[in-house]
């Protein structure tokens, strides 16, 4: 018998050992990569329909003061409320089942030409078949709206989804920058590679094995700094990985409520009259808990203070037993014998008393002509959904919720030159109202753990007053800054 | 179609491509996959786990240095993390022993034995000897590599060799028996 070193024994007969696996890896492996496909082609699709939500949101807004009747704005605030991730929405069902379909077709025809792996050519690919969607007849009557703005969302999500590649394509370049020092022991062979290459088409194999032989002892020098490598991104990620959810931090806002619509929840009277908003301070406590990376759900308390002002009005003290009241006022003792009229030429005079109270020379006190302020204080209590957009030193994050505001304030005061006078307060505002929050955030990153923010919010109150004359469909704009602590 | 454009198409993820490539590399790499793994069935779960990780960082790829080298890269890769997990890979003691002799029949013993003898090493002694005496990677890589000193990584290699070489013994010596049996037999 021969003596042989073991290890030789083992080189030697390992040496070009190659084996066929079963077909049923092949089969697992495909299985395996149809999934991976099906969830690439899925993913895109949600967030489209997020986006078409989101738009939808904002797009209402935009439609609404063009609408004439109130049953619009109505189905529209129903709309915006349902909004916020909510699929029970008919309409988006139906974009649902059609998106599907299209996309079935329209897969057959987008793997011809090339299968995108690139997310920025299959966000080409979608955007298409948005166009192929746009161009299809048949629609109810809310998708003339979607179509209107389908544009609009195209650009946003092109936008994002330009963003998406860019931070991709910069995180590939610099892994591929790695490889590339990695590589550089190998630089000999690459001249080696490329003529090789020129005379291809058949004996690949062949080649590859006569690689093979001269590279073996060059390679496993790469092997081994590649997995340092892998480790070392594997502990940057686990460092990045979020481990704080919770943040909290005070913030502030100038708060500018207005109203759309020409009618007045205090008097008919006051419906034709010129109306001002105005702007008020608010202030509180904000909480968030971060689900994932990109999305976080916030709430806090705020103490917000809203006002406007109805112009050209008329108020005196009058005596007389007949003086006529408005209904939706409770008046203050002190203030039982004002009157207040309306002195825009439109308005509906409510009785007689007008006319006698102009002609009444011998008034106690001279008629003043001023604006009369209506002012009612909340307490805010937000609910809402926080994506970044943008997540980086400065970033930008997308905010769409509700809020539950509860009433502790609320006057209504008389103001002219030289006097304000409170009349009393209203007695057709809800205790409790909604209102549905949109908004988009900028924030600063001083660290990880503390960053400001300032996030211009539009909100849209949902059920102010339980009775008003005409159209009065208040909302306020806030730019809300704040600072945030994690913890 | 040319090596180039066979990873070409990959990037893409176009599907006949794909297949090609595992038609021309899964035979090498499923011979890695059999010498690091404990059987049959983990290293197909390996191979399947290797090609998804090819797919997906194909793109990455540059034509710098030899394409089958970093297919087998990580392949090796994604067994070791397998096994990393499972085990730990501390011997207990450290004993070295330099190269171990070894008495071998004339009559070959097949690969496919050798192959069962590997598969069967408890699997830190299993990965340290491939990576030192089948990959040609020296103690300080592998301990750098599992994360262990030096010298466990000797004393690993080490207790595969005694373990293979008691195996292979009695393998031939268990033919011997069976050989002057027959001849026994035969002339009886």
């Amino acid at each position: 018998m021969s003596k042989i070193k073991l290890d030789k024994l083992f080189q030697e007969k390992f040496k070009g050992f190659q084996e066929l696996p079963d077909e049923k890896v092949w089969q697992s492996i495909e299985a395996s990569l149809n999934e991976k496909e099906k969830k690439r082609r899925v993913t895109p699709l949600w967030w489209k329909l997020g986006g078409v939500a989101a738009i939808i949101a904002l797009g209402v807004f935009l439609i609404n003061p063009f609408s004439n009747g109130q049953a619009i704005p109505s189905s529209v605030v129903t709309e915006t409320s349902n909004s916020n991730k909510d699929k029970n929405n008919v309409q988006e069902e139906e974009n649902n089942v059609i998106l599907k379909e299209k996309i079935n077709t329209t897969t057959k025809i987008a793997e011809t030409p090339s299968n995108a792996t690139s997310k920025e050519e299959s966000g080409i690919t979608t955007v298409s078949k948005n166009n192929i969607l746009k161009n299809n007849g048949n629609r109810s009557t809310n998708k003339n709206v979607t179509n209107a703005l389908v544009n609009r969302k195209k650009n946003t999500f092109k936008d994002n989804l330009v963003a998406e590649t860019n931070k991709e394509k910069e995180a590939s370049s610099i892994i591929e920058t790695k490889n590339n020092n990695l590589a550089e022991v190998n630089t000999s062979k690459k001249d080696l590679n490329t003529s090789k290459n020129n005379h291809q088409e058949t004996i690949i194999t062949e080649e590859i094995e006569d690689e093979l032989a001269s590279e073996e002892k060059e390679t496993k020098k790469s092997i081994f700094e590649e997995i340092k490598e892998q480790e070392e991104e594997k502990e940057v990620l686990a460092n990045k990985t979020p481990t704080k959810r919770w943040s909290a931090g005070p913030n502030i806002a100038p708060v500018y409520f207005d109203a759309l619509g020409d009618g007045s929840p205090v008097d008919a009277m006051f419906v034709s009259n010129s109306k001002s908003g105005s702007t008020n301070l608010s202030y509180g406590l904000s909480v968030a808990y971060e689900v994932s990376k990109k999305l976080s759900i916030r709430s806090g308390v705020h103490k917000v203070d809203y006002s406007y002002n109805t112009n050209n009005v008329l108020f005196s003290s009058n005596f007389n037993s007949a003086i006529s009241k408005i209904n939706n006022i409770s008046y203050n003792t002190g203030s039982s014998s004002l009157e207040v009229f309306s002195t825009d030429t439109n308005s509906k005079p409510r009785s007689s008393s007008k006319e006698n109270f102009a002609l009444d020379a011998s008034a106690k006190s001279p008629a003043k002509e001023g604006s009369m302020s209506q002012q009612f204080g909340y307490i805010e209590v937000p609910l809402e959904l926080n994506y970044n957009i943008l997540d980086t030193k400065f970033g930008i994050n997308f905010i769409g919720g509700v809020s539950s505001l509860f009433l502790i304030d609320n006057s209504i005061l008389l103001s002219s030159q030289d006097i304000t006078t409170e009349l009393g307060e209203a007695n057709n505002i809800n205790s409790v109202n909604f209102s549905t929050n949109i908004g988009v955030g900028l924030n600063y990153k001083f660290s990880p753990k503390v960053k400001i923010n300032v996030e211009p919010m539009f909100k849209y109150q949902l059920n102010t007053f339980s009775n008003t004359q005409g159209t009065f469909n208040p909302y306020s704009i806030g730019v809300y800054s704040g600072l945030i602590f994690k913890f | 179609m040319s090596l180039e454009e066979l990873i070409h198409k990959c990037k893409k993820n176009d599907r006949k491509a794909q297949a090609q490539l595992y038609s021309m590399f899964s035979p090498v790499l499923f011979s890695i996959c059999l010498k690091y793994s404990r059987n049959k069935t983990e290293a197909e779960d390996s191979l399947h786990d290797s090609f998804m990780t090819i797919y997906e960082k194909i793109g990455q790829y540059k034509s710098k240095g030899s394409f089958e080298g970093w297919l087998k890269r990580i392949t090796v890769n994604t067994v070791l993390q397998k096994y990393r997990k499972k085990e730990y890979l501390n011997a207990v003691t450290e004993n070295t022993e330099d190269i171990i002799e070894v008495e071998q029949e004339e009559n070959e013993i097949s690969l496919q034995t050798l192959l069962g003898y590997i598969q069967e090493l408890p699997s830190k002694y299993r990965i340290t000897f491939n990576l030192y005496v089948l990959d040609g990677h020296s103690h300080k890589e592998i301990s750098e590599l599992l994360g262990t000193t030096i010298g466990t990584s000797k004393s690993n290699l080490a207790r595969a060799r005694l373990i293979l070489k008691e195996k292979i013994e009695t393998k031939t010596a268990q033919s011997i028996i069976v050989s002057i049996l027959i001849f026994g037999l035969e002339n009886a």
